[in-house]
């Protein structure tokens, strides 16, 4: 092929030597001069060119015109029009749970605010989880164990070829049914209460000193970046590593302790209770929560799994090889010399999770989890303003998929190679 | 684990040799280190038990499939006469009884069809002619209303039928968009390739549900005035424009992976633009697709049960209508291991399909 090239474009050279033989058929008729194009030729060609995009944009612009024609026609028909001001009524329907105290006589945009942090918090969680799961299975994959390989194989496999709703729906039906009714719910310790209504743990309550606590936190956390560079430093210095998690944990339980003890702060616990066929006090975990966020965390652990194990066998064998061979335990290994070179080929398809992920918190719906789209598909049904709540349904994920994917940039640039 | 072990021949009579042979390929794989060991133990322990539990289960303690309904409520394992009594219910609805074979027929009409997609040697244009003739039939059997056949609502349409209908006419409808929009994206014009970008991000950044609840709620108000659409045109319709965004991506990498050296070779041989396309670009950019569009393909089956949440009544409706029954209640475990076990063998067909037609690809080239 590039030969071909060569002659063509030295033609006179070409001509001198004469045609070669294995590519006589070509060379021969490469070295006629080219007969002039004919004077329309380019022009029309340009013009068909640029003729049918702009036919398939003006069918686009139509149809986009005639839709919006038809819609004003049919909300007038049925004496509306697209308005926004219905956010500032009264809702009316209760949730099934929220992080902001709820009542139905808040509005549309109050409930609305409930069924987006509802979304993100599972969503939160679920990614937390999924991860974790993703790792583990990821390197068991890897594992030189047959055993644990083939059945981290097995576990993604399994759950490549399951819908995500038949898994939330079976293990949500599985709880209801399985746990105890709250009238019979197993009480742990410490009151910790589960039944099929969900679960619920003893919480702590900050009776004084809120602040204080706050600031302890602060410094502890500054303690801790401050403890982590000096233990490098002192390490790129002498080669000595000291540990960072002994003296940051105990620090943080003599500053707690200190604070408890000194009655600078004072905490009690609120004990969940039953009162009736609710449960007072304590802090809830409902069972529609719970099943959305492990049924989820199952699903994208999977598939989080399979990408970890793309991105540990993309690392080379030697760099684990030499790693071992440098007396680095297994465990060092991973998590110093493996881990972060794999998190350079993870990074983008587990944006692209971390987003799916996101979404389908929406099958939420399904087992009655107030998330973003149940409450918007209820308030359609009592409002029928579809367009106006579809409308900010979409902004809403739009801007957070822009968030994750600036995140995922961000992290790129963070675990970029560097220094070269 | 010394390396000599594995360099040195192992001498002696066959079974011996077997023997060590195994054993050799124990401690290397089982019981390299103490580590190693306790874990092959701590998972044997787990797999043996859970398996020893499953069988139980669903084995031992089960009533079979001949069962009743008296033998199940005594039984401490599994009821599968529970899926024998509700078969019909399950896979087909409240799809009305004496009508109940269309729906079988439909349903096997599009797996014929789907088949016939994948296998028959029809080319291109040979399979549009079996999507429409296929789609069609499956329609007019469970719609009704033509040569006698009484008329069925589609809200009765459930079950096995709708979730084949849904996922193969929309797949077979949104690849060639998916395609269109691909190569809208990929063909530099700006406008074109602004829309298509824009059309794609859109689409992927919001959820499935999103879509279906716009389907159900906004198309209908995209028609002229007095239009009606069913809810299964309506969803069909959202589906293929949903599916058709993913398979955009899915084209799009392959495109990518195209050398630009091909679509100017082909120019530079006289071919016109569709040409260039028809015969060079998509021959090698979907053939390169292939292991994306596998996972679309699997991906969109799966997600076709999300239409059970507005309100159609697929597989995982119908089962939990099974298990409605007060006289049912207790068996909803054999009911979706049913349905998991249906997804799990459809899926991994479509991937040992998609294998074939890759290694054939590599083969090709």
């Amino acid at each position: 092929m590039y030969s071909y090239i060569i002659m063509l474009s030295t033609r006179d050279l070409a001509s001198e030597i004469g045609p070669v033989a294995s590519g006589q058929a070509f060379t021969a008729g490469a070295l006629k001069p080219p007969s002039p194009p004919p004077p329309g030729a380019p022009l029309r060609e340009r013009a068909q060119e640029f003729a049918w995009p702009l036919v398939v944009l003006l069918v686009l612009v139509a149809m986009g015109v005639l839709g919006a024609r038809n819609v004003s026609a049919n909300l007038a028909a049925a004496g509306m029009e697209i308005d926004f001001s219905f956010l500032r009524q009264q809702a009316g329907f209760d949730v099934s749970e929220s992080l902001i105290a709820y009542t139905p006589r808040d509005t549309y945009a109050y409930v609305l605010l409930v069924g987006v942090l509802n979304t993100l918090v599972a969503a939160a969680v679920t990614l937390v989880l999924a991860s974790a799961i993703g790792l583990v299975v990821g390197i068991a994959m890897t594992s030189a164990n047959w055993l644990v390989r083939n059945l981290a194989r097995l576990y993604v496999e399994l759950l490549r070829n399951l819908p995500k709703l038949l898994i939330v729906i079976a293990l949500y039906v599985a709880l209801v049914r399985g746990l105890p009714h709250i009238k019979a719910a197993w009480i742990g310790p410490f009151g910790a209460m589960l039944s099929n209504r969900g679960l619920a743990l003893p919480s702590p309550v900050v009776g004084h000193g809120g602040l204080a606590l706050a600031f302890a936190t602060f410094l502890w956390l500054a303690g801790w970046v401050f403890w982590a560079r000096m233990v490098k430093r002192h390490q790129d210095a002498t080669g000595q590593r000291r540990s960072v998690a002994v003296p940051v944990l105990a620090g943080g339980f003599a500053l707690y302790a200190g604070l408890i003890l000194t009655g600078l702060v004072q905490v009690g616990w609120s004990i969940p209770k039953l009162t009736g066929f609710n449960v007072s006090g304590g802090i809830g975990l409902s069972l529609q929560f719970a099943a959305l966020v492990l049924a989820l965390s199952v699903y994208h652990g999977g598939q989080i799994g399979a990408i970890v194990e793309g991105g540990i066998l993309a690392t080379s064998r030697g760099q684990h090889e030499a790693a071992l061979a440098l007396g680095l335990s297994r465990l060092r290994t991973m998590r110093l010399i493996v881990l972060p070179q794999a998190l350079r080929v993870i990074t983008p398809p587990l944006g692209n999770q971390y987003s799916n992920l996101l979404k389908n918190t929406s099958i939420a719906l399904a087992i009655g989890y107030s998330d973003l789209l149940s409450v918007v598909s209820t308030s359609v049904n009592q409002t029928f303003r579809p367009i106006e709540l579809m409308t900010l349904v979409a902004l809403f994920f739009l801007t957070a998929n822009l968030l994750i994917s600036a995140g995922v940039n961000w992290c790129n640039h963070v675990f970029r190679i560097r220094g070269r | 684990m010394s390396l000599l072990a594995e360099t040195v021949p192992v001498a002696g009579p066959p079974q011996s040799r077997r023997l060590v042979a195994a054993g050799r390929w124990l401690r290397l794989n089982l019981f390299s280190s103490w580590w190693n060991t306790l874990l092959t133990g701590l998972v044997l322990y787990g797999v043996v038990a859970f398996v020893a539990k499953a069988l139980n289960w669903g084995v031992v303690d089960a009533v079979p499939f001949s069962g009743n309904r008296a033998e199940c409520a005594a039984a401490s394992g599994a009821c599968w006469a529970f899926l024998r009594e509700k078969a019909n219910l399950v896979l087909t609805g409240t799809y009305p009884e004496p009508e109940r074979w269309r729906a079988y027929l439909a349903s096997a009409v599009t797996i014929t069809a789907i088949l016939a997609f994948a296998k028959a040697p029809i080319g291109v244009a040979g399979r549009a002619v079996l999507v429409l003739v296929s789609g069609a039939s499956a329609y007019l059997l469970l719609r009704g209303g033509v040569a006698g056949l009484p008329v069925v609502e589609s809200h009765r349409w459930n079950g096995l039928p709708l979730i084949l209908f849904l996922s193969a006419f929309s797949m077979a409808a949104a690849f060639p968009l998916g395609v269109v929009l691909a190569l809208a994206r990929w063909s530099g014009q700006r406008g074109l390739s602004l829309f298509a970008v824009g059309y794609i991000e859109a689409i992927r950044a919001v959820p499935m549900v999103a879509v279906l609840f716009a389907g159900i709620f906004i198309l209908p108000l995209l028609l002229s005035r007095g239009a009606a659409i069913e809810p299964v045109a309506a969803i069909l319709i959202v589906l293929t424009l949903f599916y058709a965004a993913y398979f955009a991506e899915d084209v799009r990498a392959g495109l990518q992976a195209l050398p630009k050296g091909q679509t100017e070779a082909a120019a530079s041989l006289g071919l016109s633009a569709a040409q260039r396309i028809r015969l060079v670009v998509l021959p090698q950019a979907l053939r390169t697709a292939i292991p994306g569009i596998t996972n679309s393909i699997i991906g969109s089956f799966k997600d076709t049960s999300l239409v059970a949440i507005v309100g159609m009544h697929d597989l995982l409706s119908t089962a939990r209508m099974a298990y409605a029954d007060p006289q049912w209640q207790a068996y909803s475990l054999e009911a979706n291991l049913a349905i998991g076990l249906f997804y799990f063998i459809c899926c991994w067909l479509i991937s040992e399909r998609a294998r074939r037609l890759g290694h054939g690809a590599a083969k090709a080239r």
